[in-house]
């Protein structure tokens, strides 16, 4: 891989670049501030780096915020960004990851640390050549809807450009990171949409794409207040890591989703209206799970979900914005 | 470990224990000013980017009691800025202790002393 290192301190960089060169045949470009790395970024040939390694604090633009101006060049906005830094507070760890982080290491870190986590971006990248095609973004599909290729039923797929949502690994490795960090104040619960199984058999490549980014866009909306991370797993459902909470009230949750949902008033190509309804299950805590257990609660999420809908189905029911719309498209 | 990695490191490591005078003397001069200079703040900042710099590479390079002092030293500066009053006694204790732990460094930072002990992360 070709990375670009940026740390305000030489010695540091000289570090990494050593353990990176005993780690594999990657090539390091290094730079001491984020203004020399945006210029690098500019001089170099677009979409020169397979991969961009961050150190946080450094005076002038720091790494969270140089991370956030190179989400904002097109060809970087899916790159992977390694934070390499010493800062491990939880703000620090969710600004990173909001402002388009993939993935956190916490100086000081044993040389294993980093092989493993540059493998992984390393078979990441190998995954997503294998899926060039398969992102949804909330700005380009308005203006060109030439999504061909109908995603999986159950197949994750990455939505850009709306608030606080990630691709599901990076979410994996937000939660990795909490928990490595023994950060447990946060929950993580589950809102699925109604029925997806149908949306998916009717409609096109592009709409499936529309209604997925657009649940996302309505769910992330209700939202505001609440600092969360989220991701798009697959089957109509999205998974959210949330700040806090002794008990997140996902019912309301997935009322105001389905509330800003009718706002938007989907429709299909044809101009059928799309009515969608979500319902979600009682949320996981993080406290006390370490390592996999950690990650684990994500698809704990996600089966409390589904098992909140199957439950809702047997009483006669389900949550949503409006109980006249509760099972329009059920049977 | 390959030796052209091992004689990186040596060399990185030496460079790192050249600065340290120079790093040690910034955050010095930093708490010192802190009596008579009007921007606490500033100054406190710029003690805490040198000792963050200190913390960032002193355990990789073996150096693990000096990494985990700078970083917290680094921490209660950060905690003393979000005080009301500074606690300079604290400051000048800690600041103390840094310079001590950075002259036993340089005392003992020949190549044979700190390979007696396979200080380093990386074996």
């Amino acid at each position: 891989m070709k990375m670009l290192a940026v740390d305000d301190d030489p010695l540091s960089l000289d570090l990494l670049e050593t353990l990176v060169a005993q780690i594999g045949s990657h090539e390091i470009v290094k730079s001491e501030s984020a203004e020399a790395a945006l210029e690098i970024i500019n001089q170099e040939p677009s979409g020169a780096f397979d991969c961009i390694l961050l150190d946080i604090r450094m005076p002038g633009t720091d790494g969270i915020e140089l991370c956030k101006l190179i989400r904002e060049i097109p060809i970087y906005k899916r790159t992977p960004i390694l934070m390499v830094t010493q800062m491990s507070d939880k703000a620090n760890i969710d600004s990173a990851f909001a402002a388009g982080a993939t993935d956190y290491l916490t100086k000081p870190f044993e040389i294993s640390e980093l092989r493993g986590r540059l493998q992984i971006i390393e078979s990441f990248l190998e995954d997503r050549r294998a899926n060039v095609g398969k992102i949804f973004a909330a700005k380009s599909l308005q203006a060109d809807s030439a999504i061909e290729t109908k995603i999986d039923l159950l197949e994750p797929v990455e939505i850009i450009d709306v608030k606080g949502v990630v691709e599901y690994h990076v979410l994996e490795n937000y939660v990795a990171q909490l928990s490595r960090k023994s950060l447990f104040g946060s929950t993580v619960t589950a809102l699925k949409i109604v029925n997806f199984e149908k949306h998916h058999q009717k409609a096109s490549a592009a709409d499936l794409g529309f209604l997925i980014t657009d649940v996302a866009e309505a769910i992330s909306d209700a939202l505001l207040e609440t600092t969360f991370l989220m991701a798009y797993s697959g089957n109509g459902t999205y998974v959210c890591v949330l700040e806090g909470g002794w008990r997140p009230d996902t019912n309301a949750w997935a009322k105001n989703s389905c509330k800003n949902l009718e706002k938007m008033g989907l429709c299909l190509t044809g101009g059928e209206p799309l009515h969608i309804n979500l319902y979600g299950g009682p949320a996981v805590r993080l406290i006390s799970r370490v390592g996999a257990r950690a990650v684990d609660a994500l698809s704990e999420a996600q089966e409390n979900a589904e098992k909140a809908y199957e439950a809702s189905i047997a009483d006669g029911g389900f949550f949503g914005a409006d109980s006249d719309l509760a099972f329009w498209n059920a049977s | 470990m390959t030796p052209a990695f091992q004689d990186k490191l040596t060399e990185i490591r030496s460079r790192f224990v050249a600065a340290l005078d120079v790093r040690g003397q910034i955050v010095y001069e930093a708490i010192i000013s802190i009596e008579t200079e009007d921007n606490q703040g500033a100054a406190l900042q710029a003690a805490q980017m040198e000792l963050h710099k200190i913390a960032g590479t002193a355990a990789p390079l073996g150096f693990k009691e000096l990494g985990a002092f700078a970083a917290d030293f680094e921490s209660r500066i950060s905690a003393q800025l979000s005080c009301s009053e500074l606690n300079l006694i604290a400051l000048k204790t800690d600041l103390l202790e840094l310079m001590e732990t950075i002259e036993s460094i340089q005392l003992d930072a020949s190549p044979s002393n700190w390979m007696r002990g396979s200080p380093n992360a990386f074996a």
